[in-house]
């Protein structure tokens, strides 16, 4: 366990003096200060709650606590609650006291029940603060915990101080639902984190690259497709703000959700065309990001299946796709990966065809086969650097030659690096393209053999009936297809056919069935095309080698290097980079990891590198190299590489500059805030609203009671009816989500809800139960807050009634259960007030009663003791209906079981022929 | 009054009172005729009948919709309220209405516009006798249509993902054998989701006790 900085001690003494909102910026340790704080007031004595810790962090934490706490025996741990601890369970953990990490959810239900002992909670800490709105859960428990325990002290703590400056007042509201008056800011230029961390500076070299011709292009076309998207799309809505919504911006993650916040008040008026656009913009953004993250056949691949996506006969092609840019984004992303010979060319030359198909790739194609320049350069320093690790060595220095860390921003990107480095000594002869890495060379006909493959699924539009379940999924099992040499017959088949396959599609598209609707369409129908080599050969020889995929010893005779499928699949047969290298000394060792995993404080500490590569800029990182300096270890070099004037570059330039400008405006605000003591918010004016009630009008003893469904308790509803004087009481009910008195009941659809359900068959099932059991059956159809009150775009019906229509689902709902009713509401808060007219001189439910219903009628759903992801995709599977997926949910664990189970297993749970549906839609592949 | 029966034809009976309500403009696609003796102001079926409110007028006439509704006696099963919603201050009406319209036994329809309040007249009309096949369970026809639809229930995959997964893994069961780190590998599935769509495979459906 590392030391405190002087500056994380301050923190972390400012965060005992009072309670407040805790930012720091990232890379500055926030977990390890945090673990300090926990280690200090959560003491078998105490009662802590943590609230939002994600699963890492529950593990990172429970590592660092007990480290911290070596020695005393009586120091404290982190317990965690989670979904599957029973109420018993928690009640037992609660009374233990000590650090408890619960989601919200499970919380606020306990407390409600009075499971809690509220009265001994020592304090409360938030992680993620920012998530924290009026609305939400943690809002809640906090309000419950300020009317009953005002003495339990809250902390709250945040990495992300741009979260706080989009929209209005942000920090206000986060501070007012916190109910915190205080901000401790710390950012990287803080007085103090500046003295701790310029005590030690290693030399850091930056590597700027150029950037090759083809990546500075295809930056340009992809740049050049989104600020045409842009544009589009400003004139479309007339909804965004120019000054937020531009090229720069659209280059991070945050700005799908700017985007859909300006839009959201509108969103489900706007029609499909402009939500489209909205979808294109974020994919166009990831292919911005992977021009220079993916090698240039990845990227291929990707694009791709881009233009394969959007092959859907009822929508309309992307506009960004029929673009001029996109034309060049295609073709120069594919003529840095291969280029087409011209029949002339090719005729000439027979055996350097021959020879490319026998490496499994189409004969008429010269590879080009871009390596990432990065890379290259990566090859180069690690030998470098092992060279002067191993002078040092001989000079007695082994101090300072310790492992090598590369860092780099995903864990495919690490793949390929140790791949890469695995087989740097290996080339391929790719005959006309001359001689290529094997790692490029193998994720080419990694990527014709895909391509062949999709070729006869003819990439996923609609109705080929060829049912193909001879297993031709692309593992690395099924290459040896490819690679054994083809018998001489079908070699010969292999020459003819292609061509008479290309001259079909010609003629197609003069006839004008198949026109490509742009160039790069086209592109990708050449490639097709060309690919349809390897599906014949591929074809050709499946006989043949399907013995060999049954008997795993059938593939010795063939040389290894010719089945490896590009590093995708190599990465399996391959021992682990760092296991392969772990016997060497330090010195020798070359580890690489993604920025994700180094969240930990003691990630490098444990590492102990001397030298370190950022392959990726990560501003967060360069900040824990600093720290892990300013705790005395010693560096000898990093290396920051950076592709000189890229996207890349941009981004990483641009996030340090939000960050900073983020502090300085909270700095700014937080000099100036001021947070009264009685508060406007929203939730507080109803909760005004009730006292007032209360005094005027006479509320009948005891407060009105509402028994809510506890998966209810993610929706800010409960929240509100307990902020507007209701009784809240969580039960798992099977009939309804909310039961107002004996007699009526009420299922909560939120727009999207609403339409998948209705969609799906589950709102007819649920209104059938409903009326059932209670005499007033109500739906209530919930807006969200900001957003529209409307169902439709003005303007937009049909002119003819349209079956699928929202409109038309609705009204068959209505003509189908008359009794039904439909409480309509524009939010949440609206919903309260509606309750409150509703229950007026109602009597209050039987809790017992409520619980009770439907739960000895085997058709209503009782899928609250099910986890509510795998069982949506259960639903979602061919042959699963709402009636059956329970039989299958209790039979098998999971979803992977289910996967492989045999046929008869299916049968005995689903009956023949649901279980031949389901066994066969799992099984199925795309051609 | 003598609804029931009278409207069991192909025409949609609209009482005298709504003459001049520029609704009856936007009912094009049904047949529609005045008719002197039925109480509710549409009869949509041989059971089902319409009142029509503007939030306009209900706030002018708080009163008039109740009096309505206690006119309309039994003689209907299913008695839609449909309100044209012609005023963004349409919230304390709208309480009122949902309480009104539950206690009363009515069934409200919101219709934002004009057009949308007549679709709703001939949609009830038009589905009179039709079986609601388009609100229960029903089965994609194609293959991928249907995987798409599973493998976009997981949080943040999209048709792009879908055509990845299923070109990689060839099948629904190849992505179940799939590794997180497997998945991760693929053009275009960054880490987190690869760790969403393992876990969606492989959490168990009942949470170990």
């Amino acid at each position: 366990m590392t030391a405190l900085l002087p500056f994380q001690r301050r923190a972390v003494d400012a965060l005992l003096d009072e309670d407040a909102l805790c930012i720091v910026a990232r890379g500055l340790g926030l977990r390890r200060v945090v673990a300090e704080f926990c280690r200090i007031c959560a003491t078998p004595q105490a009662l802590v709650f943590l609230l939002n810790a994600s699963d890492t962090e529950e593990q990172a934490l429970q590592q660092q606590l007990m480290a911290l706490r070596s020695g005393h025996a009586d120091a404290c741990t982190l317990r965690v609650i989670k979904n599957e601890t029973n109420p018993a369970a928690r009640a037992q953990l609660y009374r233990q006291g000590g650090l408890i990490s619960v989601t919200s959810r499970i919380l606020v239900v306990d407390l409600l029940n009075d499971i809690v002992p509220i009265e001994l909670v020592t304090g409360l800490i938030v992680l993620d603060a920012n998530r924290v709105t009026a609305e939400s859960t943690e809002a809640f428990i906090l309000r419950m915990m300020r009317s009953r325990n005002p003495q339990a002290f809250v902390k709250a703590v945040s990495e992300s101080p741009e979260s706080f400056t989009l929209g209005f007042a942000p920090l206000e509201k986060t501070l007012k639902a916190l109910g915190l008056r205080h901000v401790q800011l710390w950012p990287r230029f803080h007085v103090l984190v500046q003295e701790d961390l310029a005590c030690a500076k290693a030399p850091v070299a930056e590597l700027r690259l150029p950037p090759t011709r083809a990546m500075i292009e295809l930056q340009q076309a992809a740049l050049d497709c989104v600020s045409a998207t842009i544009s589009e799309l400003s004139s479309a809505t007339k909804l965004l703000d120019p000054d937020a919504i531009n090229v720069e911006s659209s280059l991070f993650r945050y700005f799908d959700a700017l985007v859909k916040r300006m839009l959201a008040p509108h969103w489900h008026r706007l029609n499909a065309r402009v939500r489209g656009m909205v979808t294109d913009l974020a994919a166009l953004r990831r292919v911005a990001e992977l021009i220079t993250a993916y090698d240039c056949v990845s990227l291929l691949k990707y694009l791709d299946t881009l233009l394969l996506a959007t092959k859907s006969p009822t929508q309309a092609p992307p506009l960004w796709l029929a673009s001029d840019s996109a034309n060049i984004l295609y073709s120069v992303a594919r003529s840095r990966v291969f280029s087409r010979r011209t029949a002339a060319e090719a005729s000439g030359d027979e055996a350097n065809a021959d020879q490319m198909r026998l490496l499994g790739l189409p004969g008429s194609i010269v590879p080009a086969l871009e390596v990432p320049p990065k890379l290259l350069l990566l090859a180069k320093l690690l030998e470098e650097v092992g060279v002067a690790n191993r002078t040092a060595i001989r000079q007695g220095r082994s101090s300072t030659s310790g492992p090598v860390l590369v860092m780099t921003g995903s864990a495919r990107e690490c793949q390929m690096i140790r791949t890469f480095l695995a087989t740097a000594h290996k080339t391929v002869d790719l005959g006309p393209g001359g001689k290529h890495p094997k790692m490029m060379a193998d994720l080419l006909r990694g990527f014709f053999r895909w391509k062949a493959h999709m070729n006869s699924g003819s990439g996923g539009t609609a109705g080929r009936g060829r049912s193909n379940n001879n297993g031709t999924n692309s593992g690395a099992t099924s290459s040896p297809s490819v690679a054994a040499p083809p018998q001489p017959q079908s070699q010969a088949a292999c020459r003819g056919a292609p061509a008479a396959k290309r001259r079909r599609v010609r003629g197609a598209s003069a006839a004008g069935a198949k026109l490509p609707r742009a160039p790069a369409d086209a592109l990708e129908q050449e490639t097709a095309t060309l690919a349809a080599h390897i599906e014949i050969h591929a074809d050709g020889s499946q006989s043949l080698s399907h013995t060999g995929l049954d008997d795993p010893h059938g593939l010795e005779g063939i040389n290894p290097d010719d089945i490896d499928d590009g590093w995708l699949d190599a990465a399996d047969e391959m021992p682990e980079f760092d296991e392969f290298y772990g016997i060497l000394p330090a010195s020798e060792t070359v580890l690489v990891r993604p920025y994700s995993t180094s969240g930990d404080s003691d990630f490098l500490s444990l590492l102990q590198p001397t030298h370190i590569i950022l392959y990726d800029p990560d501003p967060a990182f360069i900040r824990q190299v600093e720290m892990y300096q300013a705790q005395g270890h010693v560096l000898s070099q990093v290396y920051f590489m950076v592709y000189d004037n890229s996207i890349e570059e941009q981004r990483y330039l641009s996030a340090i500059r939000r960050e900073r400008e983020s502090f300085e405006t909270l700095i700014r605000q937080n000099a100036s805030l001021v947070i009264p003591i009685s508060t406007a918010s929203p939730v507080n004016a109803l909760l005004l609203a009730r006292r007032s009630q209360r005094t005027a009008v006479h509320i009948p003893m005891g407060t009105p009671t509402i028994v809510v469904d506890v998966r209810e308790f993610y929706s800010p509803l409960p929240s509100l009816l307990h902020a507007a004087g209701f009784n809240v009481v969580p039960r798992t009910i099977a009939v309804g989500d909310y039961i107002l008195h004996d007699h009526l009941c009420v299922e909560r659809k939120s727009l999207p809800d609403l339409i998948q359900s209705l969609r799906s068959g589950r709102l007819f099932n649920q209104a059938e139960s409903m009326i059932a059991h209670y005499s007033y059956a109500v739906l209530l159809i919930e807006f969200e807050m900001n957003t529209s009150f409307s169902l439709q775009a003005i303007g937009s019906l049909n002119p003819d009634i349209a079956v699928n229509s929202i409109n038309s689902q609705l009204t068959m709902l209505v003509l189908t259960f008359p009794r039904l009713r439909i409480v309509w509401s524009s939010s949440p808060y609206e919903t309260a007030s509606i309750f409150t007219e509703l229950k007026r001189d109602a009597a209050e439910p039987d809790i017992d009663r409520a619980v009770a219903m439907g739960q000895d009628d085997s058709s209503v759903e009782k899928e609250s003791i099910y986890a509510s992801h795998p069982i949506a995709l259960l639903q979602s599977l061919l042959g699963v209906t709402l009636r059956n997926y329970q039989a299958l949910a209790n039979k098998f664990k999971s979803i992977s079981d289910i996967c492989a189970a045999s046929k008869d297993d299916l049968v005995s749970v689903l009956g023949m022929e649901a279980a031949i549906k389901l066994y066969e839609f799992i099984r199925s592949s795309i051609n | 009054g003598g609804g029931g029966g009278r409207g069991s034809g192909q025409v949609v009976l609209v009482n005298e009172l709504q003459r001049g309500n520029p609704v009856l403009e936007c009912v094009r696609n049904v047949r529609w005729s005045y008719s002197k003796d039925i109480i509710p102001d549409y009869v949509v079926g041989r059971t089902s009948c319409i009142l029509y409110l503007s939030v306009k007028y209900h706030r002018l006439h708080p009163e008039y919709i109740s009096k309505r509704i206690d006119g309309l006696g039994k003689n209907y099963r299913l008695r839609v309220l449909l309100i044209h919603v012609d005023t963004d201050d349409c919230k304390i009406p709208l309480r009122e209405i949902n309480r009104i319209a539950v206690l009363g036994e009515m069934t409200i329809l919101l219709a934002w516009s004009l057009d949308e309040a007549g679709r709703y007249i001939e949609t009830l009309k038009a589905f009179e006798h039709r079986q609601p096949d388009i609100i229960k369970e029903r089965v994609e026809d194609t293959y991928m249509a249907r995987l798409s639809n599973s493998l976009t229930s997981i949080k943040s995959v999209n048709k792009t993902d879908v055509l990845t997964l299923s070109s990689n893994f060839g099948s629904f069961e190849g992505v179940s054998k799939a590794t997180s780190n497997e998945l991760s590998l693929c053009a275009g599935i960054g880490d987190l989701k690869a760790q969403r769509i393992f876990k969606a495979f492989h959490e168990p459906f009942i949470p170990e006790k």
